[in-house]
């Protein structure tokens, strides 16, 4: 797989290289490692006059930024080498988003890899800025890996066996993620548990009367033969799979739950590509549970 | 002015006295919050009133048919109601028949226009008739007087009594055909994480504190759609079906609007065809018990010919509708027929200056 690993060299970044490194890819993959820098706090703008003295220093502290940027990317290039994996360095300028992105399309990435957070981790905020944005905007598949909880090993070690959460709705996008799962390397004590949750009216406790309809019990039923028909589908290539119909006001809330539940290292969902109006009007699930996910998140995307 | 808040409560020249000194703008402020008040009491009722019946173990069909249904039409009866105790008849008829048609021709037009609606066969060919038949009713009811030759029809309280009378055997009924076309069965393994019971006190909080809102919201909403009705220059029926009638309807409104967004849109047609007996039933009837109704001359050549208008199209359309699913076009002439119903109703009016 065609990987674009993007890094600030921060502990969230360390995190996520050891993420990808540890993960079930099927065959051999290749990674670019990209970091950027925001070049423009160091830009002398002329609009004040700058000794000679403080214009070095600007220039001096550009250096070593971009330094010390080469040498966390050399680092885990390092890493990434001992893993078998081919692996280019990539040191940008520029906004970091639009970088990011930028590197992506160029490169043909199949998948774009980034930490949860940054050098500079805002307590209230679930998922950083550069994280958010990468994940809607970016025209492949994104991997956002967070932290894991205190105490709790990296998936895909001796302690701490993979546990995937496939949310699955029988739509396009879903099903190239259930591809990807099916496709992956997984050990015999790894598992993958397809949730699929149909949604209730709550307002005004509708949801009482939403049961009582009969089309609700064929949409029930017909769920549970799509959920049977991914298990099958699954079990060719995961050793232990399971399944679960949830019912609940919210997609992402069931999905978020069902993770929760499961004790899911990793949630893998498919982009329905909505647009910024549809996101506004219809919610967006990829970004609610990207935020408020126990685990990390992998958003499938055609390429 | 110096007014006790007890005189505001209770006495109702001072409340329109005071509800007079606002501006317009003001007033429709105070109208939507009062609408807003009148929504969120009926949910916070409804969520209370759900879960104590839960606790008590009546089944879930019953209180689908009966608390939820009725829950959502609290905000048109409180209203009826008021403008009935408060001696504005006008308001409280154009509020119950502005609902019929409101809910009938904005919101299932709507939502027939922006998903697939499917004909379910079994409601309509059971609720579907009460809900034209007791609309017809009324307006059979209301037109003897007229045929008489009395001065000033009325709908006495006896009408009332007896739609309410009739609402019962609704209710039960309801239950009956509920019972025999659903199963509502949870198994096993399955997940339901969409409601836990609350706390008792929880419970009773939200039933009285509900109640309490949708009272404050009924008692100053009367006075101020009158007020601007006066504004306005039209009769006080005619903001009572249009604005009041919009404002009341809100939780089918947005309930409707939820189950497109979900993908359920198939629950809208059991929750307007209910809504619309309800209205006629419930609605009418407990305001022409709290006082006798007279029928303004508006009702016989705008309000009750434009809702049987648009309960006899839809009673057409479900006839004629051999796919099992309504078309958009359907939706969208019940929309047009609400959207010229009312821009007449503001249109006709202009300069008549005929207040209640």
């Amino acid at each position: 797989m065609k990987i674009l690993l993007a890094t600030d060299g921060s502990d969230y970044a360390d995190t996520a290289l050891e993420f990808l490194l540890h993960f079930p890819f099927p065959g051999d993959s290749s990674v670019i490692l990209l970091a950027v820098i925001d070049e423009r706090a160091f830009v002398d703008a002329g609009s004040v006059e700058l000794t000679q003295a403080q214009s070095d220093e600007l220039h001096a502290v550009r250096n070593t930024v971009r330094e010390e940027a080469q040498a966390f990317l050399d680092a885990a290039a390092q890493r990434i080498g001992e893993r078998g994996w081919e692996v280019t360095v990539q040191l940008r300028s520029g906004n970091v988003t639009e970088e990011i992105l930028a590197a992506a399309e160029e490169s043909a990435a199949e998948l774009v890899v980034i930490g949860s957070h940054g050098h500079s981790p805002v307590g209230r905020f679930l998922l950083g800025s550069v994280a958010t944005q990468v994940l809607m905007y970016a025209l492949c598949s994104v991997l956002v890996v967070k932290q894991p909880e205190a105490g709790r090993p990296q998936p895909g070690t001796e302690d701490e066996h993979w546990r995937l959460l496939l949310a699955y709705d029988d739509s396009a996008p879903s099903h190239k993620a259930l591809e990807l799962c099916a496709s992956l390397s997984l050990g015999d004590r790894d598992a993958v548990e397809v949730v699929m949750a149909l949604t209730l009216i709550t307002g005004f406790r509708q949801d009482i009367r939403q049961r009582m309809n009969p089309v609700w019990q064929q949409k029930k039923i017909a769920a549970r033969a799509t959920l049977d028909g991914a298990v099958v589908k699954l079990r060719g290539s995961v050793p232990e799979v399971t399944s679960r119909l949830r019912e609940g006001a919210s997609s992402s809330h069931e999905i978020i739950a069902a993770a929760e539940a499961a004790g899911s290292n990793l949630v893998v969902l498919g982009s329905k590509g909505k647009s910024a109006l549809q996101r506004f009007l219809l919610g967006s699930t990829i970004g609610n549970v990207a935020r408020h996910a126990p685990c990390s998140v992998l958003v499938v995307r055609e390429g | 002015m110096d007014i006790s808040l007890l005189q505001l409560i209770g006495d109702e020249a001072v409340l329109q006295g005071f509800v007079a000194e606002f501006s317009t703008v003001s007033l429709l402020g105070i109208i939507t919050v009062c609408i807003v008040l009148l929504s969120k009491g009926a949910d916070w009722m409804i969520d209370g009133v759900v879960d104590i019946a839960e606790r008590t173990g009546l089944p879930k069909i019953v209180i689908g048919a009966t608390v939820v249904s009725l829950g959502t039409t609290l905000p048109e009866a409180f209203v009826s109601v008021m403008a009935a105790y408060m001696g504005n008849p006008g308001l409280a008829l154009g509020n119950g028949v502005g609902s019929i048609i409101a809910d009938t021709g904005l919101i299932f037009g709507l939502t027939c226009v922006l998903a697939t609606v499917p004909v379910n066969r079994f409601i309509l060919n059971r609720t579907g008739w009460v809900q034209i038949g007791a609309a017809t009713l009324l307006v059979a009811i209301a037109v003897i007087p007229l045929l008489r030759g009395d001065a000033e029809p009325t709908l006495e309280r006896w009408v009332g009594f007896l739609f309410l009378l009739l609402l019962v055997g609704y209710l039960y009924i309801t239950y009956v055909w509920a019972r025999q076309g659903s199963v509502m069965v949870m198994e096993e393994g399955e997940e339901d994480s969409s409601h836990e019971l609350m706390g008792v006190g929880k419970c009773w909080l939200l039933v009285v504190g509900g109640l309490v809102m949708i009272v404050i919201g009924a008692r100053m909403l009367v006075p101020a759609a009158s007020q601007i009705a006066l504004r306005f220059g039209v009769p006080d029926d005619v903001i009572a079906a249009t604005m009041v009638a919009f404002g009341t309807s809100l939780p089918e409104l947005m309930t409707a609007i939820a189950a497109v967004r979900k993908g359920h849109p198939e629950i809208t047609v059991g929750n307007i065809v209910g809504a619309d007996v309800l209205n006629c039933l419930f609605v009418i009837g407990a305001a022409a018990v709290a006082a006798p109704l007279a029928i303004p001359e508006n009702f016989y050549y705008f309000h009750f010919p434009a809702m049987l208008i648009i309960l006899f199209s839809f009673r057409v359309f479900i006839s004629v509708n051999r796919s099992g699913v309504f078309h958009r076009w359907q939706g969208v002439w019940l929309l047009a027929v609400y959207t010229v119903y009312v821009i007449l109703g503001y249109a006709l009016n202009v300069g008549s200056a005929h207040l209640v």
